[in-house]
């Protein structure tokens, strides 16, 4: 890939720095959700509650359709969350419960499937998925405003050339910043960040009436 | 009666598949004339659809039970109100209500399309004709609502219990409607493809039966909530269920349009991206519809079980490939009048809030289908529920209200370092201060915190937005305040309508992160006398009285409610016995504020007289019902046609769009 300079070099790695970013907080988050259950649950010669609660928001009503246990009132269900309390008590982890239910129903009765073995593909291939697809939006984007620069002689000039009288047509609508009634706007190449930019036209204490002013229009 | 509705039915039918025909060869060979009746048939399918609506009603409330479907949905205890929930409590009336709703808003599509479309109108009406025939065909052939029992019972079956709520009157009728109108702004973009006008043109009328969709949808979706927070009795309101998935997934694609769609018309870009976002969303809307009549799944949803999935997933699969492949057909002149300026813009912003969008609805649809997928390939079964959704799609959403803050201080073009900054200033400051503050009253977890400060990020943008602008006008044009802000909002509709439904989605994600990590929950049984603690309320169960009904025995019991010992009030849950569907319809007794809602729900009678109660305290659900109607505001003002002509976009329009909204003077409110 051609680096022109150095700002088009970091906005070559920035989707993949932000796609990154995303990922490590997601997983973060993930696993701040997650609390872990051996830290409270040993030695403890009752249950917290909480954590039961949250034991059965995992678990499946085996006889119901689509729901777990701490939603169903099945006989099944109430006996499941009794064991689960009873379990919690004698000092069983989060962990150690969800297997026992699993070594009976199977995966099945889990609410998620485990990340783990097979089953991680559940998890991973909407994560990176949905990672790809932001990072290829961010590439196409970038592409685009590339193409637009480097098509200067097309749309991109018809704007430049525009520029001026925009801005005289936007300062007699008053479209103007009402602070700045002289500036004239220099339009530059897209990829220096100006101070005196174009932001004008979308400021709405700057328009009285509508504050999108679609330059296109003029077009 | 019962013939009416079927020879009206059956009439549609013929009126639906004639204006197919007319339609597209009508246009093929330009006859005006063949164009022109098979339009008016459109109407008169409406006519005869809503006689064959108007039957079945009739039917239902002389309880002829000679109707196998009206024989399977009520009974004469049932009181007549209820007709309505009954009508569309089976497959068979729902699909009358789909056609009907359908041909209605096909109908007004068509009458009231603007000039823009007029030349491609007629492959509209084809393409909203066909979607129709094949509802008719279903309902006519597969479900028939006038089907007859071989002997007339004495009684009907009745309605499921749970159907009879204030909430099941508004809410599947709202999501049908949203899920089914989502073929109007799909067809005015197959009208403008077959048609080869690749621009502009459908623009306006897709954006605003997108919009309509979507509000329908989003009704729909708070309102099945509310009911499932009243009447399920498990104390919440969002399962995923895969049903609930369904009919989430098309409103998330519909999201992403009626945004993109605002890129197009004012910037003329994303023609392409527009035309899959509403194939996508359409194509989604089809298999919330499969998901919903084909009932392929078990579900809190599986009212109606049928044999209509096969049907439904052929249509779903032909309503996907067709509008895939004259997009590709007519993918050469689709090209986008305009280049991205830069990706700080609210362009940019918005195609990165649409793969979120598309992201979620992905994540979403990935869930229901995997586990098909597993078991297919003799792997584990295994379920996918609540906590995958939770933790894989919690971090999107968060991430979409964030760009919900920073996209509207976006400029459409390109934004400058310097106005960024002093756009998201003020709002970020707000954010971080929220964040410092709750911090510090004791809000550790990561999740609700950045939630609440993103929250406070959008509605600082917001309100700054909005008190810039109504500083100016005061200033420019002397109106007193409320004025000057009534008539701002008037000015760009489309605009601040957009940011009063963006102040609703602030309240749903308060309303969610409330409940999600702040709820506290109690299963108990107490005998009369007996009370319990929860957070700072006590609890104290009186009794309950037991009164048999005809078809059920209602328990009605009392707590009052103390709060440091002293009575603050009393609370009558309910829980009606219904012997003939062994099943319990709840009555939850919820105090409701705006700082949270006390719930109390029996979940069991037991014979010695004490109850076993659910509690629960859900901080800030309030919000969230609140939340609905400020939605439907913000659609509404953003849906109100400018008062002040609306200029058409022509092909060739050059110089006729100079004059901006703000110069036309003071728009009226």
């Amino acid at each position: 890939m051609l680096v022109p300079c150095n700002l088009h070099w970091f906005r070559a790695i920035l989707p993949v720095v932000l796609a990154l970013s995303a990922f490590v907080l997601w997983v973060g988050l993930a696993e701040a959700q997650s609390p872990d259950a051996e830290s409270e649950a040993p030695q403890l010669p009752t249950y917290v509650e909480e954590e039961a609660q949250g034991i059965d928001r995992m678990l499946m009503c085996p006889v119901c359709s689509g729901t777990t246990i701490e939603q169903s009132r099945a006989a099944i269900a109430q006996q499941m969350k009794s064991l689960v309390r009873e379990k919690l008590s004698q000092g069983s982890s989060r962990q150690e419960i969800l297997d026992f239910f699993v070594d009976r129903y199977g995966t099945e009765i889990l609410a998620a499937p485990p990340k783990s073995g097979v089953n991680l593909v559940a998890w991973v291939v909407p994560v990176f998925g949905v990672l790809g697809a932001l990072a290829a939006g961010l590439m196409v984007i970038r592409s685009m405003t590339r193409q637009g620069a480097r098509e200067g002689g097309d749309d991109g000039a018809i704007d430049d050339d525009l520029a001026p009288y925009l801005d005289i047509i936007d300062r007699n609508l008053g479209f103007e910043e009402s602070g700045f009634p002289g500036q004239t706007e220099n339009r530059q190449p897209p990829d220096i960040v100006s101070s005196t930019g174009s932001e004008a036209s979308d400021e709405p204490e700057s328009v009285p009436g509508d504050p999108e002013s679609p330059i296109q229009d003029v077009k | 009666m019962a013939d009416l509705g079927a020879i009206s039915l059956w009439i549609a039918l013929a009126l639906s598949s004639y204006s197919v025909l007319g339609s597209f060869v009508g246009q093929a060979r330009g006859s005006v004339e063949l164009i022109i009746s098979s339009r008016r048939a459109v109407y008169l399918a409406t006519l005869v659809l809503f006689v064959s609506t108007l039957s079945l009603v009739t039917l239902f409330i002389n309880r002829d039970f000679e109707v196998a479907y009206v024989a399977g949905h009520s009974d004469l205890a049932m009181p007549d109100r209820f007709t309505w929930v009954a009508f569309y409590a089976g497959n068979e009336g729902s699909l009358l209500y789909i056609a009907f709703s359908l041909a209605a808003m096909s109908a007004l599509a068509i009458w009231r399309a603007p000039s823009s479309v007029r030349d491609t109108l007629p492959y509209t009406t084809g393409v909203l004709m066909v979607v129709l025939t094949f509802f008719l065909l279903v309902t006519g052939f597969m479900a028939n609502p006038f089907e007859k029992l071989p002997f007339v019972p004495p009684d009907g079956e009745g309605i499921n219990p749970l159907l009879t709520h204030f909430g099941m009157f508004i809410h599947p009728p709202m999501l049908m409607s949203g899920l089914i109108c989502a073929s109007v702004p799909f067809a005015f973009a197959m009208g403008s493809l077959l048609g080869g006008k690749t621009g502009d043109e459908w623009v306006d009328a897709g954006r605003m039966w997108g919009i309509i969709a979507w509000a329908l949808l989003a009704c729909g979706l708070l309102l099945g909530s509310w009911w499932a927070y009243t009447i399920l009795g498990w104390g919440g309101f969002w399962f995923w269920d895969p049903v609930e998935n369904a009919a989430l997934m098309p409103w998330l694609g519909l999201t992403a349009f009626i945004h993109s769609i605002m890129v197009q018309k004012r910037r003329g870009m994303f023609r392409m991206w527009n035309i899959v976002l509403i194939n996508v969303s359409f194509g989604l809307a089809l298999y919330g519809m499969f998901m919903n009549r084909g009932g392929p799944v078990p579900s809190v949803h599986s009212f109606g079980a049928s044999n209509l999935g096969w049907v439904f997933l052929a249509f779903l699969a032909v309503g996907v490939l067709i509008p895939f492949a004259i997009f590709f057909w007519r993918f050469p002149i689709l090209k986008s009048a305009q280049t991205l300026d830069s990706m700080l813009s609210r362009e940019a912003a918005f195609l990165v809030n649409n793969l979120l969008l598309l992201g979620i609805a992905f994540v979403t649809l990935w869930g229901s289908v995997y586990p098909l997928i597993s078991g297919l390939t003799g792997e584990d079964e295994i379920t996918i529920a609540r906590p995958f959704y939770d933790q894989v799609n919690g971090p999107l959403f968060l991430a979409l209200l964030l760009l919900m803050g920073i996209g509207p201080l976006l400029p459409w073009r390109r934004a400058t370092a310097a106005s960024l900054k002093r756009a998201l200033l003020a709002p970020g400051t707000v954010a971080l201060g929220t964040a410092a503050a709750l911090f510090v009253l004791g809000v550790h977890k990561p999740y609700p915190l950045i939630g609440f400060a993103l929250g406070a990020f959008v509605t600082t943008g917001i309100f700054i937005e909005w008190g810039r602008g109504t500083l100016s006008r005061h200033r420019s044009t002397g109106d007193i305040y409320p004025i000057a802000f009534l008539r701002l909002l008037a000015a760009n509709r489309p605009r601040y309508g957009g940011y009063i439904v963006h102040l609703a989605v602030v309240m749903v994600a308060l309303g969610v992160v409330g409940t999600s990590f702040f709820s506290e929950q109690r299963d108990v049984v107490l005998g009369p006398g007996e009370s319990v603690q929860i957070r700072e309320y006590e609890i104290r169960y009186v009794g309950t009285i037991e009164d048999p009904k005809s078809n059920r025995t209602e328990f009605r019991s009392t707590v009052e409610v103390y709060r440091d010992g002293q009575l603050k009030y009393t609370l009558e849950p309910q829980r009606d016995f219904y012997p003939n569907f062994n099943m319990a319809a709840t009555r939850a007794a919820i105090r409701s504020t705006p700082v949270e809602d006390l719930f109390v729900v029996p979940s069991e009678n037991l014979p010695d007289g004490s109850v076993g109660f659910r509690i629960l305290v859900n901080p800030l659900i309030w919000w969230m019902w609140v939340a609905g109607p400020v939605l439907i505001l913000g659609t509404l003002v953003s849906l109100w046609p400018q008062q002040v002509r609306t200029t058409v976009p022509a092909p060739s329009r050059t110089g006729t769009n100079l004059t901006r909204p703000g110069t036309r003077g003071p728009a009226t409110v």
